[in-house]
């Protein structure tokens, strides 16, 4: 996620809340077949944990009949998505799973708007505990690039 | 939830064992090629009896009732003998299981009998005299609940009173057949509410919120600050509450914190009187214009009392004000005498005529929408209102975000439906739009906020049989009624709080417990969610507050008696680890003492090795080493009062941990603290009173031995009040609070009884 705002030419000084843009709510299933890469996320635990709601959802092994039928028959693929500084990150990712592990692997890429908020503080006049009465917020919008990863189910 | 039913191996062992039949294989009875027919059957009479007893035992071995079956969530109680406690769909089976096998019909309940009966006949006789007047519009004569008269005396009081409502002396009070009234003290405290007169002695001392019944069968209660408040439910919901918090929603019924509102002739005085009790500089345009409400410190002469919620708005003469009810009492009378003003002010007590529901989670919007059904409101509201609930993130929205409208009634709906809005809209306008403009309907918000609007929103309340015969008689039921409600998102804990009149609480919360997903919550919970935020819950986690210190000597009381009342041997050895800090709760006397005794000497400096006492010539005891600190703390004498003090802005990090370092009256000064959250880095675990201390400077000397390090009791900086293990997080962590003056937030963090010690770092709350 990049801090700058490029679109505007002066740097805007104050406490900086950046927003998440996953303000929807996911359904269950998509819920439990989506990945969301953070730029703290660790490669490896990612990585990890792909690998394990692939296991879950895998069509080949009749491993547990509760994530097979039912509402979870349509799953055909998981998704992996990450924005900004992460789409490195979540690019390598998808070729691991598509080099090493030889799944089917999709990539698309694209913007998505994000919610910017500042808080300009005069928190000098105000003790400290009152500060967020005394300020104003600046709200902006920005575009974040984002890449989405499909990771197909064996025997899907 | 997995329901208890026993394993199948388990059951089939149990059936296994049931079938075995014992046999005598000694035969005397057959001699030389005959039998001896008595002889044999006498022999074989304890075969055979055991025989009809294992098929006796096959039969009831695996027998189960129904009811046993159920999940967790479905099982009542009193549902082993109760009907009416048992799905729908089991009941013809749980009906077969209940009847007397020998006759095939239930068996006779016993009635009681002489004395009993005739008081129970009485009681019964009363009650249908109080309905008999709730439905001639008028309330059962106060004397009636207040007074302990004898049921004889009530009786012919209450039939005195239907003999005036039927000569129409008495003026008609209520306007609904439900009983609903709005119960306002006028610059006075209100009266406690009657509630039913069958329950009337129950909630004389200790309140019935609007859902006490529905929760008092469902949560363990506890009485305090003069309710009944729901302490915990009595399923087990540690980790469901948690999930769901995060990803659906958590509903807390707290009509028990207290409103009241103030109504001023002059606008100017609105401010005023805001700005006196929120101690802000300047009133901004968003909370003067109502686009937000306050939440935060609430202020008397000038000290920090507690929290709670402040709302007006420019197009209402009336100001909206939510605290606790340990704070509510003395915080009215100080309103009441407050004598800043130009113009006439009234006070109006609305404790029991305002209640509210807080709903957490990401989902709060969206169930509460499901339930309120919106009427005669401004196009505009509506719209926002339908978008709002398209937003499922605690953070987006901004903290003090309110709306007001009118609803129907809730329980003209049957169950929960979605709003029908499916447009597609830009959710970042709509967080702009909704943080810049008003999404409150004055109507509503006027006609909450006064007693009369209150009043007129029971016209016409429907009871439950009126209700059924709407739903029998038209195609849509319909309702008369039209509900002002509020709702505002609160800063702290990131609720939507439902503000509505006190009897309209119940329906709405019965409504809400309808929907799909969600949890249910006490004050542990609260507690609980607060913890996983790292944010202080009121009043444990506010030692430096009044309520807050009662808490914790509460706490030091309950937890020194279980210590006593265990045997000897099975005590544990606080003396060894916590040598003369009180074990049983956070010691803040004892780090008083402790930093009043070590102000002028430089901790590092102290000795640590065990040395003689040395005294100067008038024979004061001189600050050699931690012992001699340590002997002039036990020396100090008893603090009265709360030993702490939360530290303002400018006292932090200053050089001395005490704002006036004279002592009043041979009292030590207030030691000032300030609130940090706690977590600790890499292992170790915290639990509640663990004890935070600066980590000591490296020393050089390297034949010191290594045990050293470990800082010592003078290293003392601060309590964890709350602490656990945080499954959010996936780590320990705490709340609790440090010496102002501590500056780094690097420290260590030793649990009560224990000797090891964790590293840990703290962060402002």
């Amino acid at each position: 996620m990049g801090t700058d705002i490029k679109t505007n030419k002066q740097r805007i000084k104050g406490k900086h809340i950046k927003h998440n843009p996953n303000t929807e709510q996911l359904s269950k299933v998509s819920n439990e077949t989506t990945f969301l890469v953070k730029s703290s996320t660790p490669f490896v635990s990612a990585l990890k944990k792909i690998q394990k709601i692939l296991d879950k959802f895998d069509k080949s092994v009749s491993r547990s009949k509760k994530y097979q039928g039912g509402e979870y028959k349509k799953i055909k693929y998981i998704t992996v998505k990450g924005m900004g500084k992460c789409i490195d990150k979540t690019v390598s990712l998808g070729l691991h799973f598509h080099e090493e592990k030889q799944h089917k692997v999709d990539i698309l890429t694209g913007s998505i708007q994000v919610l910017d908020e500042f808080i300009l503080g005069n928190s000098e006049e105000e003790s400290d505990d009152n500060a967020e009465y005394s300020s104003n917020q600046i709200y902006k919008k920005r575009n974040v690039s984002y890449v989405e990863i499909r990771i197909w189910l064996e025997g899907a | 939830m997995s329901s208890s039913k026993p394993s199948v191996n388990s059951r089939k062992a149990k059936l296994y064992n049931s079938r075995k039949i014992r046999t005598d294989l000694r035969d005397p009875s057959y001699k030389e090629g005959k039998l001896s027919v008595p002889d044999f059957l006498s022999a074989r009479e304890y075969e055979i009896k055991s025989f009809e007893l294992s098929q006796l035992n096959s039969k009831y071995a695996t027998s189960t009732r129904c009811f046993q079956s159920l999940p967790r969530t479905l099982r009542r109680r009193t549902a082993s003998h109760n009907i009416k406690r048992i799905p729908k769909r089991l009941r013809a089976k749980a009906l077969r299981e209940m009847q007397n096998t020998v006759t095939g019909v239930p068996a006779k309940k016993k009635h009681s009998r002489g004395r009993q009966l005739y008081r129970l006949k009485m009681k019964k006789k009363l009650l249908m005299l109080a309905s008999r007047i709730k439905s001639m519009r008028g309330l059962p004569e106060s004397r009636a609940f207040n007074l302990d008269l004898k049921l004889r005396d009530k009786l012919k009081l209450l039939n005195n009173q239907i003999k005036q409502l039927q000569t129409d002396k008495e003026p008609v009070k209520l306007n609904n057949a439900l009983g609903s009234y709005d119960n306002t003290g006028v610059n006075d405290f209100a009266p406690k509410p009657r509630g039913n007169l069958k329950y009337s002695k129950r909630q004389k001392d200790f309140v019935w919120t609007p859902t006490h019944i529905w929760h008092a069968k469902r949560f363990h209660m506890i009485k305090k600050w003069g309710y009944q408040i729901p302490l915990s439910p009595s399923q087990k919901c540690f980790r469901s509450v948690s999930r769901s918090s995060r990803n659906g929603s958590v509903l807390f019924e707290t009509s028990y914190y207290d409103c009241m509102t103030v109504e001023f002739g002059k606008d100017s005085d609105k401010e005023l009187f805001f700005k006196h009790i929120t101690q802000l500089k300047s009133i901004q345009k968003k909370l003067s214009k109502g686009i937000v409400s306050y939440e935060g410190w609430i202020y008397m002469n000038e000290t920090k009392i507690g929290k709670g919620l402040v709302y007006t708005s420019d197009k209402t003469d009336q100001l909206l004000l939510r605290v606790h009810p340990s704070l509510f009492e003395e915080l009215f009378l100080y309103v009441k005498n407050l004598a800043i003003f130009e113009s006439s002010f009234t006070v109006y007590d609305c404790r029991y005529s305002i209640g509210s529901i807080e709903v957490s989670g990401p989902r709060a919007v969206h169930t509460i929408s499901k339930v309120l059904h919106l009427t005669d409101t401004p196009k505009d509201i509506h719209e926002k209102w339908f978008k709002a609930t398209k937003i499922h993130d605690t953070n987006v929205i901004s903290p003090g975000t309110t709306f007001a409208f009118h609803t129907q009634d809730p329980r003209i709906y049957k169950s929960p439906i979605q709003v029908p809005f499916k447009e597609d809209f830009d959710k970042t306008d709509f967080v702009i739009d909704i943080s810049t403009n008003s999404s409150v309907d004055h109507s509503a918000l006027s006609s909450l906020l006064d007693r009369n609007g209150r009043y007129h929103s029971y016209e016409g309340q429907l009871s439950i049989k009126e209700l059924g015969k709407e739903f029998r008689h038209a195609q849509v039921a319909r309702s008369k009624s039209k509900v002002p409600i509020m709702i505002t998102k609160l800063r702290d804990t990131h609720n939507w709080c439902i503000i509505c009149p006190w009897f309209w609480t119940q329906p709405i919360w019965l409504k809400l417990c309808q929907n799909r997903h969600i949890s249910l919550g006490g004050l542990k919970q609260q507690h609980q969610l607060a913890f996983e935020r790292s944010k202080g819950f009121y009043p444990t986690d506010f030692p430096f507050l009044k309520e807050g210190w009662l808490e914790n000597n509460f706490i030091n009381k309950c937890n020194q008696d279980l210590y006593n009342r265990k045997q000897r041997s099975k005590r544990p050895n606080y003396e060894k680890s916590e040598g003369h800090i009180s074990p049983f709760s956070c010691d803040w006397e004892f780090l008083q003492k402790l930093f009043y005794v070590t102000r002028h000497a430089d901790a590092t400096e102290l000795q640590k090795i065990n040395n003689y006492g040395s005294y100067d010539e008038n024979l004061v005891r001189s600050l050699v080493s931690v012992n001699d600190a340590m002997a002039l703390v036990l020396s100090l004498k008893h603090t009265e009062g709360i030993p702490i003090e939360l530290g303002r802005k400018e006292h932090l990090r200053a050089q001395t941990p005490f704002a006036n370092t004279t002592s009043v009256q041979g009292t030590l000064p207030r030691l000032l603290v300030r609130q940090v959250s706690v977590a600790v880095i890499g292992k170790g675990s915290i639990s509640d009173f663990a004890r935070i201390y600066k980590v000591p400077e490296a020393q050089d000397n390297a034949d010191s031995p290594p045990s050293s390090k470990d800082p010592v009791i003078t290293d003392l900086i601060g309590f964890v009040t709350s602490g656990t293990f945080n499954i959010t997080a996936g780590a320990a962590s705490g709340v609790g609070c440090v010496a102002a003056n501590f500056a780094s937030d690097s420290v260590l963090i030793r649990n009560v009884g224990c000797s090891s010690f964790w590293p840990a770092r703290i962060a402002p709350l």
